[in-house]
């Protein structure tokens, strides 16, 4: 290939024909471009979980926004299972929730599965964070413990791909099935004339069911059009 | 309340990709001398330069070199950690037996091997210089080195791979005279 004397132009024309057999494969820019939503996607999820962390509301689709009730001072904390370990099935989940087109679900843990924290422990951590994002009544609707998977909270690699921070976590979901969550300012479509001032739908809180610590909350409220 | 959205990719992106993807390949399999670490470094070049789009597009061919060769030194150190893959490296780097191969197959075979004895800052000038045709300022700014630093990689790297294929060639035309 090479004389003694070797010169560039020899190694120039040796590099590209030594990889002119090499081409991108066709799909490429598609992979590229579904990692990059899946990385975006995450980084939503991530900022919303701190939103809520940081805000202690829920949040609908289209609405951001604060919640000026405070209610939950009413919950009767008593009311609620001060046991840890093996408790009884009325305090887990009994069939998988699921959420998010899938991305998210709730399962059942299995019976040899239990929490190091009380039922009544976990509520009383996530009534801490915060007004309890609902009106017109602050109990929730159930205080479940139960396996969370959620594929779109999760952490990016270094090599691009997403690893879910959380997947058969043993948590305690706060539910509330019909949450009234007030909304005021942030963007809604249309402009701020006449913008619903309320939202309804589904809420969950999460505590971690090992430590009693909050972990974050997702919701699925719609804005209600206004009287 | 301020929430941070994710960039849009526009279609200039997608020409970006269409277009440069290829050559984005070759100099990553050039860097790395394995297709699929080459494969996987454009998979991470291309998603960090959508991720920085909108500063990557004012110059991408650029901004993708400096996240290829980033990410071709991360992998070269990670490797460098893993005793078992210095052991296959070592092996890797056996000039393979003269006249094993078909003469196009030889050559392509003992240049890449020649480029695996570099060191690895070697390669890189001799890729970004003799492959991708940079000049020595534009090559020492996607190394972040001096200008001087290029030039005796350079010299070097071109000098050693003169050497190591020039023997295989005396050593092809010994094997062909028997």
């Amino acid at each position: 290939m090479l004389t003694e004397n070797g010169d560039v132009d020899a190694i120039r024309t040796g590099l590209h024909a030594a990889v002119s057999h090499i081409a991108a494969p066709p799909d490429l820019l598609t992979q590229v471009r579904q990692r990059h939503a899946r990385h975006q996607r995450a980084i939503v999820t991530s900022v919303l979980a701190v939103v809520l962390f940081a805000s202690g509301l829920a949040i609908g689709s289209e609405t951001l926004g604060r919640t000026e009730v405070i209610q939950f001072k009413h919950v009767d904390l008593s009311q609620y299972s001060a046991k840890v370990g093996s408790i009884p099935s009325n305090e887990r989940v009994s069939t998988t929730i699921v959420l998010r087109q899938g991305q998210l679900t709730i399962s059942p843990a299995p019976e040899a599965e239990s929490p190091a924290v009380s039922q009544q422990s976990a509520l009383a951590s996530w009534l801490s964070h915060g007004p309890a994002p609902v009106s017109g009544g602050a109990a929730p609707t159930s205080v479940l413990f139960g396996l969370l998977t959620d594929k779109e909270y999760a952490t990016i690699q270094p090599n691009g791909s997403s690893s879910p921070i959380y997947v058969q976590h043993p948590t305690w979901i706060i539910e509330y099935l019909n949450a009234e969550v007030p909304i005021s300012g942030g963007y809604v479509p249309g402009g701020s004339q006449g913008r619903p001032t309320l939202s309804v739908g589904p809420l969950y809180g999460f505590i971690d069911a090992a430590s009693g610590s909050y972990l974050y909350a997702v919701s699925q409220t719609v804005p209600v059009p206004n009287p | 309340m301020t929430m941070m959205m994710p960039s849009r990719l526009g279609s200039d992106f997608d020409d970006f990709v269409n277009t440069h993807s290829t050559n984005l390949l070759r100099s990553a399999y050039l860097l790395t001398l394995d297709l699929g670490h080459a494969q996987d470094l454009v998979q991470i070049t291309l998603l960090k330069t959508a991720r920085h789009w909108s500063v990557a597009r004012r110059a991408p061919e650029a901004y993708s070199r400096r996240v290829l060769v980033n990410a071709s030194r991360d992998r070269w150190r990670a490797l460098r950690r893993r005793p078992q893959d210095d052991q296959s490296f070592s092996a890797q780097c056996e000039i393979p037996e003269p006249g094993s191969y078909s003469q196009q197959v030889v050559d392509h075979e003992t240049l890449t091997q020649a480029l695996r004895l570099l060191e690895q800052s070697q390669r890189e000038v001799i890729v970004l210089r003799y492959f991708l045709d940079l000049n020595v300022a534009e090559t020492a700014q996607v190394l972040r080195v001096p200008e001087g630093t290029v030039k005796s990689h350079a010299s070097r790297g071109l000098e050693r791979m003169r050497e190591l294929l020039l023997r295989e060639s005396i050593e092809r035309g010994n094997a062909d005279a028997h």
